[in-house]
């Protein structure tokens, strides 16, 4: 039976999806409306057009590299929180889900003001002498790096942490009792039965870097281009649905693939956790 | 097994001093109890000594090594948690063979060994369960498999029965002392239940807000409790406040004079006396050769099963006296309330206990 | 099935129509019959000002206006979705040229009868079309910064000159512009920009710095970076007025015009109030406040702006026959093609 719930699930969610995936099968008529006709001419372009498929290899791996690096900044945090008996830890809490208060906009022009030729970062290693010229840090790949982890890394805590909390600590210390190092400790005991945590995070991040646009269009340099940039660039710039649609999807099923597998393989690789 | 040696182990958190210059010395093969209320610092001594908790100052030697600044896993201590924490996301074969791997112990060696160890708690038969599949008292087992199997140094448990039922916890509690005696295990026992306390360890650490105030075998601690403490919480004691008048004699608040055992020793400042109130009798006539002996009334009583409590008024105190349900004719008619008479004891039941 | 009486049906009919659930046509009615209009246009500055200068004199006459906010492809995609309505949801529709020419040739507008709008016999001829009002406009000029830059640079080929390396600002987003630009400079047409192609292959060895936002330009104009960059001179001037030191100057090529327009839904539920409301933003008073506020030139010829305004904002009569000609067929059909070679060649 379809409950409520479903019910908008399904008109919400599904529903435009389907629009979308019937826009990507339409003729791009430039300068006019498209027609409702059934090619496969929009997936086609992705397909031969190999600077889109670099386009979306960059998607690929800045999202891959923002998630791990995410998930190593997190893990630490994630476990102090979850650890600690302090009475500040709702205000520690509080301060790792402040900046999400803050639009991804604003915390891109943050990030500009600190990394920009005369921003705060060149003008403090100027000053002190540790830089002659400045250093290009804004519109590399590595400032949209910056940016979209310092956005998706507090998703990664608050996973980790309620994953983490519910870890009884006397195991760690029965491991070490028994003669594990701390890091045979975490290996062995923490990370294994941390993994839902991993998992969950992981993905819920993967996603996030995967969509992210805002930064890219704000951080990247002028040939930096990640996909939900390209998708924007055809609908909104040349109204060209039948192409952004198909890209969308494209996106879409990649996420999809990439994150399944990735869980498939972490589950795998700690079945027992389970 | 080994012997362990603490000395002046203190531990401070600010300004609390958790544990207060505690010494001890564990003998090779001894079963010593550490007791006292919560908070008393028992489990903070049993952390320190298994290396989860820092010393601020003090000393920690098991068996011959100073392992004061040793990480917990370079101590080869076992222990056995309070909820036993098992690994579980690793069937019980996998928790017992745990330390042994950390060892880099060979596949047939730790098979062997896990094996007798499983065997040792009565568990084989099910090394392929995941914890989650047993039940409290089999999980407890395999925790004590887990913290044996490694031959530690020294055994520690901390409140492993408090997670059981009253009816397994007395079979668990005779199952710890058989095997701690056939395997001759150095044992280190933290507990807050004197029972426990007193019917499983060859030694009990009676301690207070940080501080030992006894030590001594069960029978030693009941019997000559030092201090007013250790004979109120191992047992229970009736209280005379007052102070020595001369060789045996301790002279009341009310003015009596309460005679005791002048041969025993007697505590240094001010003391109290204490009975114990299985060594009270209640009679309407004093008995021959009685010394101790005052007019009691009766206020209340309770039938406690192999017991009777009288409640008594005596010397503007109220005590409590245990009438022994010995011929099953103890019934509460024999006593009433408002019953006047004498409570005796004799001066060897009379103990002087620091205030 | 029930028996239905003629007056219950037409009792029922009535209430229908009262919510606007029926497609009577009620544009036969008179203008001073206006209720409610639907004016879907851009957020922010234009919104604000809409409300402030152009929409009193109708809400003083009860006409209720309800914006609809909305980024102009959403606008489009939804005037395109009703379509094929009786009724749709918008009256008055907003549109940068370019964009209501396309929605012309959709035919989703409807047609104006100029007779109806007393203030439309004061529009700039040269911005007079059958399917719109101009509401203002401004043009593209040579913005740049006179600290660096001595003498008002007259030609787009400035951006060419070695002397300015590494000093001219791109915005990422403007590749039509800088196509028609660097096609005006190269030999091109306004429906040829193809030779402009070469052009700007050329200007990347000089070294342009490319941002992603105006704002992002327009930092790196204050600090120094960019010392000159083509943008409307409306920018310019609100540049200036917070803080900027920048100059405009119009180039000798012929600056290109941009015209914001209004026009209404061929389907509006309201007619009468889209002609009210069209007239409204021809008002002359209104228009300098437009002009005061926000730099954009007034499309009417009674309104006079002060003269140092006019001399920072507007363009003479020879400047404005001089305005370089749009072909926005020829646009629309390239633009696919164009930003495919924008971020494929030029970018990369």
């Amino acid at each position: 039976m379809l409950g409520p719930a479903t019910l908008f699930v399904l008109a919400f969610l599904l529903l435009p999806m389907l629009v979308v995936l019937r826009y990507s099968v339409n003729r791009y008529v430039p300068g006019g409306l498209m027609l409702q006709v059934f090619t496969l001419e929009n997936y086609a372009h992705f397909f031969q057009d190999h600077y889109f498929h670099k386009v979306l290899l960059t998607t690929v791996w800045v999202s891959v590299v923002c998630t791990i690096v995410s998930l190593v900044l997190a893990f630490p945090l994630a476990y102090f929180l979850a650890r600690t008996r302090s009475a500040a830890k709702s205000l520690l809490v509080m301060l790792v889900v402040f900046p999400l208060l803050v639009g991804n906009v604003v915390r891109a022009a943050g990030w500009m003001a600190l990394l920009d030729t005369k921003g705060v970062v060149n003008s403090t290693l100027e000053a002190l002498h540790i830089i002659k010229a400045p250093l290009n840090i804004m519109y590399t790949t590595g400032a949209v790096m910056i940016g979209i982890i310092s956005i998706v890394t507090p998703f990664m805590v608050l996973t980790l942490q309620s994953v983490l909390e519910g870890i009884n600590y006397s195991v760690e210390e029965a491991a070490l009792n028994l003669g594990a190092s701390p890091i045979r400790t975490f290996a062995k005991v923490t990370l294994p039965l941390a993994m839902p945590g991993v998992i969950a995070g992981t993905s819920l991040v993967f996603i996030l870097c995967m969509n992210a646009y805002a930064t890219p269009v704000l951080l990247g340099g002028p040939s930096f281009q990640m996909m939900a940039q390209t998708i924007y660039d055809q609908i909104s710039n040349t109204q060209n649905w039948p192409f952004g649609a198909a890209l969308a999807f494209v996106l879409m099923f990649v996420t999809v693939a990439l994150t399944v597998i990735a869980q498939m393989f972490l589950q795998r690789r700690y079945k027992s956790a389970e | 097994m080994a012997k362990v040696q603490l000395r002046n182990l203190t531990k401070r958190y600010g300004d609390f001093v958790a544990v207060d210059d505690f010494s001890l010395d564990v003998a090779d093969g001894e079963f010593v109890a550490l007791l006292g209320p919560s908070g008393c610092g028992k489990t903070t001594t049993l952390r320190m000594i298994a290396g989860f908790v820092e010393a601020s100052t003090g000393e920690i030697r098991i068996g011959e090594r100073d392992v004061t600044e040793y990480p917990p896993y370079r101590r080869n201590t076992g222990m056995v948690f309070q909820g036993y924490a098992l690994f579980p996301h690793m069937t019980v074969f996998e928790n017992v063979a745990f330390g042994l791997r950390m060892r880099r112990l060979g596949a047939a060696e730790t098979h062997e060994r896990v094996a007798q160890a499983l065997k040792l708690v009565r568990l084989d038969g099910h090394v392929d369960r995941m914890p989650r599949q047993l039940s409290g008292g089999q999980q407890q087992r395999v925790a004590l498999a887990r913290a044996l199997v490694v031959q530690p140094d020294v055994f520690l448990l901390d409140e492993p029965l408090s997670n059981l039922d009253a009816k397994l916890r007395q079979e668990v509690r005779l199952e710890i002392r058989q095997l701690q005696q056939a395997l001759g295990l150095t044992t280190i026992f933290v507990t807050h239940d004197q029972e426990e306390a007193l019917t499983m360890a060859d030694r009990l650490v009676v301690m207070d807000r940080g501080a030992i105030q006894q030590v001594g075998s069960p029978a030693e601690l009941y019997d000559r409790p030092v201090n007013r403490f250790v004979a109120d919480f191992i047992g229970h004691s009736n209280f005379f406040n007052g102070r020595v008048c001369g060789p045996g004699e301790f002279k009341m608040d009310t003015g009596a004079i309460v005679r005791f055992d002048p041969e025993a020793a007697t505590p240094q400042g001010d003391v109290s006396v204490a009975v114990r109130p299985e060594r009270i009798s209640f009679g309407h006539s004093p008995a021959a050769g009685t010394i101790n002996c005052f007019e009691a009334e009766i206020e209340a009583v309770t039938f406690a099963g192999p017991r009777l409590d009288l409640i008594l008024r005596c010397e503007g105190d109220r005590i409590i006296a245990h009438v022994h349900n010995s011929d099953g004719n103890v019934a509460t008619e024999r006593h009433h309330v408002g019953e006047q008479g004498f409570a005796m004891w004799s001066p060897s039941s009379t103990r002087l206990v620091s205030r | 099935m029930p028996h239905i009486s003629r007056a219950d049906f037409v009792r029922g009919a009535a209430g229908a129509t009262a919510l606007g659930l029926t497609a009577m046509p009620r544009l036969a009615l008179a203008a001073d019959e206006c209720r409610q209009v639907v004016v879907t246009t851009w957020g922010g500055d234009y919104d604000r000002f809409l409300k402030q200068f152009v929409e009193p004199p109708l809400v003083a006459k009860g006409v209720q206006v309800l914006p609809d906010i909305t980024q102009e492809p959403q606008r489009m995609t939804k005037l395109l979705a009703e379509r094929s309505l009786k009724k749709g949801s918008l009256d008055v529709v907003s549109f940068s040229d370019a964009s209501m020419f396309q929605m012309y040739e959709d035919g989703v507008l409807g047609s104006l009868d100029f007779a109806k709008l007393p203030n439309a016999k004061y529009i700039l001829k040269q911005f007079a079309n059958a399917y719109s009002v101009p509401h203002i406009f401004s043009a593209q000029v040579i913005v740049y910064t006179p600290d660096h830059i001595k003498g008002a640079p007259d030609s787009y080929a400035a951006f060419w000159d070695s002397k300015y390396k590494g000093r001219v600002g791109i915005q990422r987003t403007e590749w039509v512009n800088w196509l028609q630009l660097a096609a005006q400079v190269g030999g091109g047409s306004p429906s040829n920009y193809e030779p402009g192609k070469k052009l700007l292959m050329d200007l990347k060895k000089n070294q342009p710095r490319i941002y992603p936002t105006q704002e992002t330009l327009a930092a790196g104009i204050a600090n120094g970076d960019v010392w000159l960059t083509p943008d409307w001179r409306a920018r310019a001037y609100m540049w200036a007025k917070g803080g900027l030191k920048v100059e405009s100057s119009v180039p000798k090529e012929g600056a290109l015009p941009v015209v914001y327009r209004a026009g209404y839904a061929k389907n509006a539920p309201d007619g009468p109030c889209c002609i009210a409301y069209l007239d409204a933003m021809l008002d002359a008073k209104a228009q300098v406040e437009f002009a005061t506020n926000m730099g954009y030139v007034p499309t009417v010829s009674n309104a006079k702006l002060p003269e140092d305004l006019e001399r920072r904002i507007g363009f003479s009569e020879e400047q404005r026959a001089h305005f370089y000609p749009q072909d926005f067929r020829y646009i629309a059909k390239n633009n696919s093609q164009w930003l495919q070679w924008w971020n494929q060649e030029f970018l990369a």
